[in-house]
């Protein structure tokens, strides 16, 4: 008697205090697999420069190197691995921010017509031909912010207009997304010059010029960030159903609101400067789910490390198989994820 | 008697010409439609130009060809045979387009893009053959190779070549010695940057901006149908210690003289080789 | 007289279906366990959402003493959403979110809490499971002791015994019973068990087709007339040994 009566105090002590909290060896594993990939990428490149002086470089330690080369570690190589981190962080944020909202492990950042929106926003720049000195991005990026943002509006208007449950606004979301992409594809055959421009824009790449474009995703990003980890809690409570979650003091309604509109916003200003890099935003906090558990109190934060891990490992692997060419970073994060993936499931399937 | 025998001399060689004609008359193209830029040019170099009935939407030069509502990409098969034609030049087979017109009975010129001087040679030659202007079209291309040849003479002679990058747009795709202006920079003697990107012979690999800066290029080119200038690219960071930016060795070029391959590659010869003079 | 914990007047609840509920008088005092009893379909369970302010009413509904907008009323439906990938201690600890503050986690007393609570349910054993893998008495037990780890003063329960077996239906009634007594909880559920109704109830609630056909104590309500044709089938009340009415079918007459 004493004996059941001890295990399952300890049991309970267990997982009470086992309950919803970040499990500690697997977060420090992804910081870890975070900062490594970034050294990684700061290290290898294109241009052959020895380690032990971009290391000296990035300390400020005089580290010998020619002017060309200190320009190229600060003014294109962190920059480009900064962005890729921001950008991954902001596509898996939004993929878990979707499937919180619509209880659907399936959702992507792209759903809700953001990518058709950005999509044919990139295209109607690039065929206008209007001068690149608009703004210091380029008419590309803002053309394609502003498409993604159109284009999550038409979804959330017209699925206003056909109901307020969330399988109207998915529906709503496969409508726009198809009505757009039909405009991209007229605007497409009628310019076909331009049919390699947009192509290497929609298979998605890491575009940089300096820092400008981690400066206009930066913002986007803490805001959009901060606004889905405050409401981690309220993710979790939609898992029960508007009733159940506004007798425990929740909110679904506003959040659903509020969760749609950050994750919006980061899909927009990441698909802006990367174009549609699939996979990052369903896969990583997928993966999180079935290796970590499906509270998005884990969920959340651990999606957006290992978001900018993947992404930033996409892109060294990007830089450096072909070398001194380039790959789509799209095609890697295929390749990379779907295997990937699909191994996770396969042993998720044996623990259970 | 003498005046006689001349003038039944001349009557029989003149008759003797005639029907020579006549019997190669029904084999030379009267109705031609070229969809593409290249031959175009080409076609009305030769003194082609009169059996030109219709011209696609991107031939823009010389400016009397007869620019019609037609796509090359798009190809529309009763567009094309509603002008009559006896031969269309076609560089992209798509839709079935080749196919459909042979069964009409139209005679189908297949041009693929020239990989290289060769190819525009030959390419030259069917066309005159196919217009009945051989002769012209022999001598377009002795006049082609005589004015490289003396272009590329006053390309000085270096110790060490010059690196070119030859920039196609913003997101640094370049063209390799696979490809046709490549293979014109190989004979101009110059070093292309993207050949040690272009393992697989694709002809137009995407570099990475590292590899650019830290080859230093001594001759950038870009064209001006892409959004940006010179003074854009001088902006980049890294790029003013180029020695390219440093000697100022940046050309804007046409972007129809550097994509086409007819007579016009010429100027694109000799612009290049203004720019490589000390 | 002990104050009023729920005064509902003329209360009405028209759905897409049609009026649901139609013009119901309620009070509740603070402390009282009312039961809401009727044939299936007569709406106690719109009328215990309504309670919990989770659908629009026409006509006066309001709480005493706490009269904020939100206030902490735990309620528990009839069959609750499971999420998937979800332990036992975490479901229950869903139940403290309302005293968490927007910027903090869950304390250390709030797991102690919870523990607690699924100590009281006898639930020690299961508090790491998943929910998926319990019976369907351990998974009402599980939403009860979510509720009870609201700590709210008011209960809205909706068959919470159901699927319980006679020893943890009684197990369970009489912890709700005694944590009543204890925190001066307001207890509202809907039972289909008249036997349950008839022990513990301070008040009953007859529904048929969203009108209050009779209200008062158990002794009052429960009648043979009433519930014979209440439920179309002979039906005879009979005291039991302790005093508490027992119910249970007659034999129906061979005519």
């Amino acid at each position: 008697m004493a004996s059941i009566t001890k295990s399952s105090a300890d049991s309970i002590q267990h997982a009470t205090s086992q309950a919803f909290r970040l499990p500690r060896f697997a977060t420090l594993l992804i910081v870890a697999l975070l900062l490594g990939c970034g050294l990684a990428s700061m290290l290898l490149g294109a241009a052959q420069i020895p380690s032990i002086a971009i290391i000296a470089e990035l300390l400020h330690i005089d580290s010998g190197l020619t002017k060309t080369e200190v320009t190229i570690i600060w003014q294109w190589r962190l920059p480009r691995v900064l962005l890729g981190m921001l950008v991954g962080a902001s596509l898996a944020l939004a993929g878990a921010a979707y499937q919180g909202v619509f209880r659907n492990p399936l959702a992507d950042p792209f759903l809700l017509g953001a990518a058709a929106g950005a999509g044919l926003g990139a295209t109607l720049a690039i065929v206008s031909d209007i001068s690149q000195d608009v703004t210091p991005l380029g008419t590309v990026p803002v053309a394609a912010f502003i498409g993604a943002l159109v284009g999550v509006s038409l979804s959330a208007a017209l699925g206003r207009a056909a109901g307020r449950s969330t399988a109207a606004l998915l529906l709503a979301g496969v409508a726009t997304a198809a009505f757009l992409t039909a405009c991209q594809t007229f605007l497409m055959h009628h310019y076909m010059t331009s049919i390699q421009a947009v192509y290497s824009w929609i298979i998605g790449r890491l575009v940089t010029s300096g820092w400008n474009e981690v400066n206009f995703i930066t913002p986007y990003f803490v805001v959009g960030f901060g606004i889905i980890l405050l409401h981690r809690r309220e993710l979790d409570l939609l898992r029960l159903g508007d009733d159940e979650a506004v007798s425990l003091g929740g909110h679904p309604r506003r959040s659903r609101l509020i969760l749609i509109l950050a994750a919006s916003l980061l899909t927009a200003s990441a698909v802006s400067v990367s174009g549609l890099i699939a996979f990052v935003g369903i896969v990583v906090p997928h993966l999180i789910r079935l290796t970590l558990g499906s509270s998005y109190r884990i969920i959340v934060p651990l999606s957006a490390i290992a978001g900018g891990a993947f992404l930033c490992l996409a892109d060294l692997l990007a830089r450096n198989i072909l070398a001194p060419a380039e790959l789509p970073i799209g095609v890697i994060t295929a390749f990379v994820g779907a295997p990937f993936f699909a191994l996770i499931l396969r042993l998720s399937r044996q623990l259970l | 008697m003498n005046l006689k025998h001349h003038i039944w001399y001349c009557l029989c060689i003149s008759f003797t010409i005639m029907t020579m004609s006549v019997s190669s008359w029904a084999d030379i193209a009267q109705r031609i439609i070229s969809l593409s830029p290249s031959a175009t040019e080409i076609l009305f170099a030769i003194g082609a130009g009169k059996q030109v009935v219709a011209v696609d939407n991107r031939s823009n030069y010389p400016p009397q060809a007869p620019v019609m509502k037609l796509s090359a990409y798009q190809p529309s098969l009763e567009a094309i045979v509603s002008y009559k034609p006896d031969t269309v030049v076609i560089t992209f087979d798509v839709i079935g387009i080749k196919a459909g017109l042979q069964t009409m009975g139209v005679n189908v010129v297949h041009h693929t893009a020239a990989t290289s001087l060769d190819d525009m040679y030959r390419q030259i030659a069917e066309l005159g053959a196919v217009s009945g202007h051989q002769a012209e079209a022999a001598q377009l291309s002795e006049q082609i190779r005589t004015d490289l040849a003396q272009a590329m003479e006053q390309i000085p002679i270096l110790d060490d070549p010059l690196r070119i990058y030859h920039e196609l747009d913003a997101a640094y795709y370049s063209v390799s010695s696979a490809s046709f202006l490549g293979q014109i920079y190989q004979q101009m003697g110059l070093i292309n940057i993207a050949d040690a990107a272009d393992r697989h012979n694709s002809g137009y690999p995407q570099l990475s901006v590292e590899y650019i800066l830290q080859i230093n290029p001594q001759l950038i080119v870009i064209t001006d149908q892409s959004g940006y200038n010179r003074a854009d690219v001088l902006r980049r960071p890294g790029w003013q210690f180029l020695d390219a930016s440093r000697q100022g060795r940046i050309i804007q070029v046409n972007a129809d003289i550097a994509s086409r391959w007819g007579p016009r590659i010429v100027e694109f010869v000799r612009l290049i080789v203004a720019n490589i003079q000390p | 007289m002990t104050a009023l914990a729920i005064i509902a007047h003329n209360l009405s609840v028209k759905l897409s279906r049609g009026l649901v509920i139609s013009h119901i008088d309620l009070c509740i005092r603070i402390g009282e366990l009312v039961v809401i009893i009727g044939p299936n379909g007569a709406g106690k369970s719109t009328l215990l959402r309504c309670l919990a302010q989770l659908v629009p009413h026409q006509g006066e509904l309001s709480y005493f003493p706490d009269t904020r907008k939100l206030l902490n009323l735990a309620y528990v439906p009839q069959r609750p959403m499971l999420p998937t990938g979800m332990t036992v201690a975490e479901y229950v600890l869903l139940g403290r979110s309302r005293h968490l503050h927007w910027l903090s986690a869950e304390t250390y007393h709030d797991r102690y809490l919870v523990a607690q609570t699924l100590e009281q349910l006898d639930l020690e054993q299961h508090a790491g499971y998943l929910l998926e893998e319990l019976s369907g008495g351990e998974v009402q037990r599980v939403v009860l002791a979510r509720a009870l780890a609201q700590q709210a003063s008011i209960l809205v329960l909706d068959e919470p015994t159901s699927a319980l077996d006679l020893g943890h239906q009684m197990q369970v009634m009489q912890l709700i019973d005694s944590l009543r007594h204890q925190y001066k909880l307001t207890i509202v559920m809907a039972l289909h068990d008249l036997n349950t109704a008839a022990r513990f109830a301070d008040q009953v609630m007859l529904l048929q087709q969203g009108c209050c056909m009779a209200t008062g104590s158990p002794d009052e309500v429960l009648t043979e007339a009433r519930l014979s044709r209440l439920y179309n089938t002979p039906i005879q009340v009979l005291t039991g040994a302790d005093g508490h009415l027992v119910v249970s079918l007659a034999m129906a007459e061979i005519s």
